[in-house]
């Protein structure tokens, strides 16, 4: 999955009015909320196939960035 | 003439099940109040008629309801023209007998894609940002058989409850824009739909008599209004007094 195609799943999950990049920090999305967690979770699994993914390592991401290397 | 008047001039509302029975009789009450209105069904024939009667506030989208994408695509083209959502009814589904012993096992999933899933898909794509304004009102239908079982309705009740059930979730997740999500649950209404299936001690059942379209699209318009701000998560049975019974 490339970073542009990352980014378009981010977006369309947050639905923010702001197009959030992978500068963005989560703490400055509003829509990053406990509900976007649970989404992202699921997306990573379902989606992205991605196995193991911990809770904690997504807790702990500060960036979209980080996000995205948790996925790619 | 009626004790209540709605106006909704200004707003923009989609309904589904818009060509015949509760479906049609709210898409045509929301064009009266002013609304502009999205009304989704199969029939062409029946949507053209409906949008002859109000040619200024109803833009037809003849699709199943399970397609998506070409709803999806409709809506947003309506929205850059009149502007976003203000609420959403979704009245399609469909129903049929189910009994235990030799029910349509395609019907039966038919009935939950219609009156569940497919409301599930179009409610995640109406409530986007881009879609929907915020504090928008999103109608789904239970009904009475979600609360009490007759003989061959299990497929029915069924969806019907699941739809009444997720909704208290949809609530939670959606709650933060201000969008309300409530279910309304009706006893037996006169439509085209429930005349296939007639069943007269049900009917007898409701003590205030079979309903019409009307009885129930007075507390759907309420529910898409500011007088409804506060309800969300919530059922509103409207039936006749057939569970009292």
């Amino acid at each position: 999955m490339t970073d542009i195609e990352f980014l378009d799943e981010m977006n369309d999950l947050l639905d923010s009015d702001k197009v959030v990049t992978l500068e963005s920090l989560l703490d400055d999305i509003e829509e990053w909320d406990s509900l976007s967690y649970v989404s992202f979770l699921a997306m990573a699994t379902t989606k992205w196939g991605v196995k193991d993914l911990k809770s904690s390592d997504v807790k702990a991401a500060k960036t979209v960035a980080d996000l995205y290397s948790l996925v790619k | 003439m009626s004790d209540v008047n709605f106006n909704f001039t200004g707003k923009c509302f989609l309904v589904t099940g818009a060509s015949s029975g509760i479906g049609k009789q709210i898409a045509i009450e929301l064009a009266q109040a002013g609304a502009k209105v999205i009304a989704i069904a199969r029939s062409e024939e029946k949507l053209n008629l409906l949008s002859q009667m109000f040619p200024d506030n109803i833009t037809v989208i003849p699709s199943d309801i399970s397609d998506i994408e070409k709803i999806s695509d409709k809506v947003v083209s309506f929205t850059k023209t009149y502007g976003k959502l203000n609420g959403m009814v979704h009245a399609a589904g469909i129903d049929g007998l189910t009994p235990l012993k030799g029910y349509d096992e395609n019907l039966a999933l038919g009935i939950m894609q219609t009156s569940f899933w497919s409301g599930v898909k179009l409610l995640q794509f109406v409530s986007k940002n881009k879609i929907s304004n915020d504090a928008s009102s999103y109608i789904f239908f239970s009904s009475v058989a979600s609360y009490k079982g007759e003989k061959g309705m299990f497929a029915y009740s069924a969806a019907k409850a699941a739809i009444k059930t997720s909704v208290k979730s949809f609530a939670k997740e959606l709650s933060f824009k201000q969008h309300r999500v409530n279910t309304i649950s009706p006893g037996r209404v006169k439509t085209p739909m429930t005349a296939e299936n007639i069943n007269e001690e049900v009917i007898q059942r409701h003590l205030l008599g079979e309903g019409e379209p009307e009885n129930i699209s007075g507390i759907v318009l309420f529910l898409l209004s500011d007088r409804a701000k506060w309800i969300t998560g919530t059922d509103i049975v409207v039936d006749g007094g057939y569970l009292v019974n």
